[in-house]
């Protein structure tokens, strides 16, 4: 099938702006006409408009248009995309792409470009990275991506290049819940919460921030089955809305709430003692400390009534095991991140909800299940392995500090290159290869970000249009988008093992190539080639399923398969399913389930409440505790962010319908304050602080404390490439002060600002 | 029995995350300037703490008695067989009339057709395939349910008959066939 | 909370513009006109007077036709696909008060040149000698004819008042005082526009049928008046639209609009002219331009402030 390019960017929408950009070296409207063909069927992929990477099932319609809907194979995720799984097509062919690798021939941040090929791309890279190696050693040169498809592509580049420092964004995101699950857990938990009765979330925004399974079941418990859901938040968001009770909590006071919550299970006798007895280590300390953290100590805190949060925690405890502390996700609420997180998940330990329905649970992988089942019920997938990697003896840039320890496996301390770089702190970095990942905007302290880019040696960015960071690197390399991409087989188990598999939709467009091509080809190049054995995506995916051509077919066909049934350990009714299903399956326990078989990864094997690991890393915090944190100046008010349904943090603004859905983050600002300031609606105002200032305008509304303003994260880039973002709303970025929490090694995202009318 | 097809937007499931507003633009194709579908996230109402958005969501009625269809002057806007309120575009002179008279506000000018486009149920589209409207299928949470409201069995009717529902404007006799189910916050319980 | 779901533009309920005030306007004026000339020819022929060429006849003559010819150019030309107009020819929905209105000056506009040409006969027959043996047979039907056209001119000066009243959802539209208000104002355009068109190009001299028809505009004024109080009034005891009608008349720039167009030049002006200025003037040419066009003024003014404030305002 023949497709015209041009109507089928007409029919997509790109025309915002985009006769500014008509000639912007290298984008996909200086390409001019080129064919295109696409699959006349539906595809099934996954969506990488957000990391949360959903089935989608993508196709050409009519010959002009590429819907894209959720894959309904799928089940918990029901045929359904967001707002930006379903503009996904809009990226694809938007204008503004970059789709030829690009020189800069201005100043770093100039935006001046030239248009190369590939091979001079590889070759410069190839001699500045060379360079450096030679003169400062390879450790100097950082490795940095968005965690996702293909970031292990790039990190393996790194190791094959010799550099420890690699990089995802987890200190900017979900470093604080994994890292505090590491401590008690041993291991990332998931949260049953469409079998949930009652929800206790602080700020989960799972109605704005979607993810597609978990908003999904959390409406399905709250309308079908009448679960009742508390949310404490210091702005009116949709899932404050959306709850039966909502707190306006003082900014950065969750802990208190929490912590107070374990007390009242605690000292009211309402937690689970036969759980604890048997899986919990540390209890008694942490039992101890929690004494102090009364329901009324909290509301001095927190501005939670006491009475509401002893009243929520019995009907919490009531609801049990059935019942679920949301532990989050995005945030570093305040510095004392990992304490809030632990507090978190402790309130869910005590009440035995773990591997019960409608709480938390672990991943049944296919190597777990199938040992469960006693046969070979779900295939598993191999891991490629290359044999005589280079050893690597230099330290990661973020092994400054023990406490950090936890991270340094699960994507590091990004903000770290900052240090490295401008205050040679552990040494001295040189060069930096980020792809998909735009710090600018989602760590903090944009000049310190500016800075370091300046003084850098050499900068490579991998991306699909200019971000606000990649506006500063020497060599930009444009990404096929995942439309175009095959990539791996993924795991995506649940409570039973599941895979799925990104395909192209489409042909490439334009010059581009997907990552996992480039980090080959640029080893080529930097004479690694070694270690990048395979050929092409097909040779990985059937490595990944041994060869089993039948097996990748199917997986491929449908976009998304699952094995078995649902398993939790301590569910009796799921164990019966599953020992009558499989006749082969492990002996359960006297009373049904398989609660001995529950183990945990930590040094004891039991849940941690308090750790002994943890107080050897970081002294002092062994046992949970409450720390007084000071966020913000007496006379600034709190400035916090949060997530929309329409972007994904900063990495949407500029495709052209989620432009037009939304390009600007009015500043919330509530009624009583915004009268001391005769500020209006809709005003224009400065919004500052020591470390930045910013120009937006106020939405006046009561959906906020007094004492807080709100604004959506991700608005006002200040690179001319992003044409549709650039110069609209605020760069909360540019607000937030360069601080990163201890263990967790999160930077933090809630500070003090001032307002002024402009 | 000739078909109705009705839809029913839960207010109290739905999330105001215009997954259907981009659906139905790549669905339908609709030009940018213009759109078929909002749902618009009003408040929050009321007085701190107590607040609560309404979910707005702004699309064709189906008025069964169509205001739109009465003052077209040469009939091009008509109410199908199916109850769809439609648009013939041949017959169609671009007088706005129909535009104007809309007491929802829903019709617009097509940049590219110049004729008056609205929400039409995917009837061209996905209904034409035995599919659901875009915005029905692609819902994250739900909140619409589409179907033939003179079948009995059907899950449309399930839902009007044992769910509190109202419909916009009915004072001014347009019948639509949108239904809502009010917020449970919105001062009508469930 | 922020706007998400883009643009609101398409949204805004002011769909019609200037251009249909204007048609409004023009289709009242011709009819107006039509209205006001045969009337007066009915007048003068009950008291046995010679009706051939006075000055607001032949007024009429041009400005029916004119008028109604220049609304219909603008009407056409403010269509989404005008050069597809003729599709409304051929298609009529009869449940919409637009296609009555097409039946009605599909007859009408015809007619009216009809008129025109039997007015200027000897001009016509200069020009085109060979539509001498239809005009005949037209001279010879003329007194139908007039009543004819009299008939249609009222339903064409109605139908503009039913065509903004048919929207149901525009409280100040909704109202069926709106047609009266309309076909009252046609009435105090058409004899302005007549007046003005008589005193510039067809009057030698004083004419009495100018002063004639110049009496008649103090009751006309006085219906219109009648007309807005009555819309006012009724709007302002009708619950839901009161806010809008209160609001159309004392917020923003339609309210001034209103006050100083509608009330000021369109009633005000001729009525305190008519009723305080020296008997000496009342016949002067100067005099009756300036009261016509200040009336005139008065009521394109009030087309405007009927089709943008009532829009403006929306259950």
């Amino acid at each position: 099938m023949k497709l015209d390019r041009r109507t089928f960017i007409k029919g997509a929408g790109a025309g915002t702006a985009g006769c500014v950009f008509a000639t912007l070296p290298g984008s996909l409207a200086a390409l001019g006409q080129t064919g295109l063909s696409g699959s006349a069927e539906s595809v099934a992929s996954i969506c990488e408009m957000c990391s949360t990477r959903c089935p989608i099932s993508a196709r050409v319609v009519n010959g002009k248009n590429v819907s894209i809907l959720g894959n309904k194979k799928a089940k918990s995720f029901g045929g359904a995309v967001c707002a930006r799984g379903g503009a996904g097509h809009s990226q694809l062919y938007d204008k503004q792409r970059i789709v030829k690798p690009l020189k800069r021939v201005g100043e770093r941040g100039e935006g001046k470009w030239a248009e190369i090929e590939w091979d001079e791309a590889y070759a410069i890279i190839a001699e500045n990275l060379n360079k450096i190696k030679a003169q400062h050693g390879a450790e100097s040169v950082a490795f940095s991506s968005k965690s996702g498809s293909l970031s292990g592509h790039l990190f393996h580049l790194a190791k094959a290049f010799g550099s420890p420092n690699t990089f995802t964004h987890a200190s900017t995101c979900p470093a604080g819940y994994v890292v505090a699950a590491k401590a008690i857990f041993g291991g990332k938990v998931k949260r049953d919460l469409s079998n949930s009765k009652y929800i206790i979330n602080f700020g989960h925004n799972l109605y704005e921030g979607i993810n597609m399974s978990e908003t999904r079941g959390m409406m399905n418990a709250q309308m079908e089955k009448g679960a009742k859901l508390v949310v404490f938040e210091p702005r009116f968001s949709i899932v404050a809305d959306k709850a039966d009770e909502w707190y306006a909590i003082k900014p950065g006071t969750d802990v208190a709430v929490a912590l107070a919550i374990c007390h009242t299970l605690i000292e009211d006798d309402l937690y689970d003692k036969a759980f604890v007895a048997q899986y919990v280590a540390g209890f008694d300390a942490f039992a101890q400390e929690v004494k102090a953290y009364t329901p009324e100590w909290a509301e001095s805190v927190s501005d939670v009534p006491a009475e509401d949060i002893r009243r929520i925690t019995h009907e919490y405890a009531a609801a049990a095991p059935h019942a679920v502390v949301d532990f989050g996700h995005r945030s570093s609420f305040t510095t004392e991140e990992f304490e809030m997180r632990r507090a978190l998940y402790a309130a869910n330990v005590l009440i035995g909800n773990i591997e019960r329905k409608g709480g938390l649970y672990f991943g049944k992988k296919a190597s777990k299940y199938n040992k469960f089942a006693g046969e070979k019920v779900a295939p598993t997938l191999a891991k490629p392995g290359v044999e005589g990697m280079p050893s690597i003896d230099a330290k990661r840039i973020d092994m400054v500090d023990d406490q950090y320890a936890l991270l340094w496996s699960s994507g590091g301390i990004y903000q770290t290159i900052l240090d490295a770089t401008l205050e040679a702190k552990p040494y001295q970095l040189h060069g930096w290869v980020m792809s998909r990942t735009n710090p600018m905007q989602t760590m903090t302290d944009r000049a310190r970000i500016v800075e370091t880019m300046q003084k850098l040696d050499f900068i490579v960015a991998c991306d699909i249009y200019i971000s606000e960071s990649a506006a500063y690197a020497d060599i930009f390399l444009p990404e096929s988008t995942y439309l175009e991409r095959d990539e791996e087989i993924v795991d995506k188990s649940g409570k039973n093992p599941a895979y799925y598999v990104r395909q192209r939709v489409v042909d490439t467009i334009g010059d581009t190539k997907p990552s996992w091509m480039i980090w080959k080809e640029l080893a080529n190049q930097l004479g690694q080639g070694l270690y990048f054995p395979w050929d092409n995506m097909e040779t990985l995916q059937l490595f990944q399923v041994d060869k089993d051509a039948a097996l990748l077919n199917t997986i491929k066909r449908d976009g998304w398969v699952s094995y078995g049934k649902p398993l939790m350990l301590r569910e009796r009714e799921m164990v019966k399913t599953f020992t009558d299903t499989y006749p082969n399956a492990k002996a359960v326990d006297d009373d049904g389930t398989y609660a001995s078989q529950l183990s945990f990864k930590t040094p004891s094997g039991k849940i941690e409440l308090s750790s002994d690991k943890v107080e050897q890393m970081a002294p002092g915090r062994g046992v949970i505790r409450y720390r007084e944190v000071t966020m913000k100046k007496a006379d600034e008010l709190f400035f916090i962010q949060g997530k929309v349904a329409v972007h994904t943090n900063a990495g949407t603004q500029n495709v052209p319908m989620l432009a037009n859905l939304m390009s600007d983050n009015a500043v919330w600002i509530h009624p009583i304050t915004a009268g001391l300031l005769n500020i209006a609606n809709g005003d224009a105002i400065r919004i500052y602080n020591a470390t930045g200032s910013e120009e937006g305008h106020a939405l006046v509304t009561p959906g906020i404390r007094p004492d807080t303003v709100f604004a959506y994260m991700g608005c006002g880039s200040k690179n001319k490439e992003l044409a549709r973002a650039t110069g609209k709303g605020v760069h909360c970025g540019n607000l937030l002060p360069h601080i990163t929490s201890p263990v967790t090694g999160m930077n933090l995202h809630t500070t003090g600002v001032k307002i002024a009318k402009l | 029995m000739t078909k109705r097809y009705v839809l029913v937007h839960d207010e109290n499931k739905c999330i105001g995350c215009q997954a259907c507003n981009v659906a139905c633009r790549s669905e339908n194709n609709v030009p940018e300037s213009v759109t078929r579908l909002q749902v618009r996230i009003e408040g929050p109402y009321g007085n701190f703490p107590h607040l609560h958005f309404k979910y707005n969501r702004v699309s064709c009625e189906q008025c069964e008695n169509a205001p739109c269809v009465k003052v077209c002057p040469t009939g091009a806007a008509y109410v199908n067989a199916d109850g769809i309120v439609s648009i013939n575009e041949n017959k169609c002179v671009g007088c706005l009339y129909c535009v104007a008279a809309c007491p929802y506000k829903v019709r617009f000018i097509n940049p590219e057709t110049r004729v008056p486009d609205k929400c039409d149920f995917c009837k061209e589209t996905r209904l034409a395939r035995g599919e659901d409207p875009a915005c029905v299928s692609v819902c994250p949470t739900q909140a619409l349910v589409f179907g033939d409201a003179n079948d009995l069995n059907s899950e449309v009717r399930k839902v009007l008959d044992t769910k509190p529902h109202y419909q916009q404007k009915v004072n001014l006799g347009t019948e639509p066939r949108v239904y809502r189910i009010p917020s449970r916050k919105g001062g009508i319980k469930a | 909370m922020n706007n998400i779901w883009g643009s609101m533009e398409q949204y805004d309920p002011v769909v019609w513009n200037w251009i249909i005030a204007v048609y409004l306007f023009m289709a009242g004026l011709s009819a107006g006109s039509m209205l006001v000339a045969i009337g007066l020819k009915w007048y003068k022929q009950s008291r046995g007077l010679p009706t051939d060429g006075l000055p607001v006849i032949k007024a009429a003559a041009v400005i029916g036709p004119v008028a109604i010819c220049l609304g219909m150019a603008l009407l056409v030309l403010d269509l989404t696909k005008p050069f597809e107009f003729y599709h409304i020819l051929l298609n009529y929905n009869l449940t919409s008060v637009m296609a009555w209105g097409v039946i009605a000056l599909l007859i009408y506009i015809p007619l009216v040149f009809v008129f025109a040409a039997l007015v200027f006969e000897k001009q016509v027959l200069h020009y085109a000698p060979w539509l001498a043996g239809i005009l005949s047979v037209c001279r010879q039907v003329e007194g139908s004819l007039n009543k004819l056209i009299f008939a249609l001119a009222l339903g064409v000066g109605v139908y503009t008042g039913f065509l903004l009243s048919a929207m149901i959802s525009y409280p100040i539209l909704n109202t069926a005082v709106l047609p009266a208000l309309f076909l009252a104002s046609a009435l105090s355009v058409g004899s302005a526009g007549n007046i003005l068109v008589a005193t510039l190009f067809f009057s030698k001299k004083e004419s009495d049928c100018i002063e004639q028809v110049h009496r008649i505009e103090y009751p006309v004024a006085f219906n219109e008046a009648l007309c807005l109080v009555l819309l006012f009034v009724g709007l302002n005891f009708s619950g839901p639209a009161a806010q809008a009608a209160t609001a159309a008349i004392t917020t923003g720039t339609w309210a001034s609009v209103f006050w100083i167009g509608v009330v000021g030049l369109g009633l005000g002006v001729p009525v305190l002219a008519s009723s305080l200025a020296p008997k000496a003037w009342r016949h002067s040419k100067g005099f009756l331009i300036t009261v016509s066009c200040s009336t005139i003024l008065g009521v394109l003014a009030l087309r405007h402030f009927v089709v943008y404030a009532g829009q403006s305002y929306i259950s």
